[in-house]
């Protein structure tokens, strides 16, 4: 696709590229930003589940404000690292699922965060749904399979 | 050293992470999962002791330590698998050797921590415990030895 090979051809991509620091640079960048955004939600979705109840919820939402800080480096890095060989990842089956997965995983954020919301204002209490806990759930799988997906584009064609 | 690593190289342990092409990225995606419950939980436990969320129960914070430990043990096993599979690429890479030592910091600092502020969290239980001085500088120092280590782990391939 000719959007593709004007992305790799851009002067961001070329310095990925080419540019001997910049490469594991951007790929140590986007490690550490994995940590925080996927380790801070598993830790969330674990108190959700019902794990250590007697830690309030209060807390964890400012944690949740710290792994966005996370996900955003991580678009940013993992942008750059997209455009320095987009067209291979274009057609990489992992790099696929693991967007597709991030996508999904994105999306269960937003009433996990909402219902945080909610139970900081009338109580932790607020959390304690099977709906909440299923969410929680399926989010911690979705996260592990972004992580073992993004683990994988190196490996499949 | 040179003998053990030429030994360890050829021995049945390295041939099962060799000999397969599916067990080093295996490997390397539980290494990645290691990783995060270590970092996530010791987030949550570290920046309550840099003073984050003061009305949150230290010992309930606390409660989160053994999913770190959890994520240690399968970093570790993981992690002694990859320097099996090519012990002398990893013992002579300065980046590993970079890494362990943040990690052995890490350990100390563990230490420190068992021994300052873990008993006050043990003896507090449930109560508010006034945290010392001492725990915001294990809980800097932890994060910041952490992300090095990731960093360090994460240039190994690139570094001599």
């Amino acid at each position: 696709m000719a959007l593709l090979s004007w992305l790799e051809q851009t002067a961001l991509a070329q310095y990925v590229q080419e540019n001997p620091v910049g490469y594991p640079l951007v790929l140590t960048a986007h490690a550490v930003g994995m940590a925080v955004l996927a380790g801070i939600v598993l830790m969330i979705n674990f108190r959700i589940l019902g794990f250590a109840r007697n830690a309030p919820l209060h807390y964890f939402r400012s944690l949740l404000k710290l792994a966005l800080l996370g996900f955003i480096l991580n678009v940013v890095s993992g942008a750059m690292l997209f455009i320095a060989d987009a067209s291979t990842h274009a057609t990489n089956v992992a790099f696929l699922i693991k967007i597709g997965l991030l996508i999904v995983g994105g999306v269960l954020l937003i009433p996990i965060s909402q219902r945080m919301a909610l139970a900081a204002a009338s109580g932790d209490a607020a959390l304690e749904s099977d709906n909440t806990r299923q969410i929680a759930a399926a989010s911690v799988l979705v996260w592990i399979g972004v992580i073992v997906a993004g683990r994988l584009i190196a490996y499949v064609g | 050293m040179q003998t053990f690593l030429t030994w360890l190289g050829q021995s049945w342990l390295a041939a099962l992470v060799n000999d397969s092409s599916w067990m080093f990225p295996t490997l390397e995606a539980l290494h990645f999962l290691g990783l995060i419950l270590l970092m996530g939980s010791l987030i949550v436990v570290d920046l309550r002791l840099l003073g984050v969320g003061a009305e949150a129960p230290m010992d309930a914070v606390a409660r989160f330590i053994p999913w770190s430990m959890l994520g240690f043990v399968i970093n570790l096993v993981t992690g002694a698998l990859f320097f099996a599979s090519d012990p002398d690429a990893y013992y002579f890479n300065t980046a590993f050797r970079l890494k362990m030592l943040a990690i052995a910091l890490a350990g100390l600092n563990l230490i420190w921590f068992k021994l300052s502020v873990h008993p006050l969290i043990a003896a507090g239980s449930g109560a508010r415990i006034e945290l010392p001085p001492s725990a915001a500088v294990i809980g800097g120092a932890s994060l910041l030895l952490w992300i090095s280590v990731i960093v360090f782990g994460r240039l190994i391939p690139y570094l001599p």
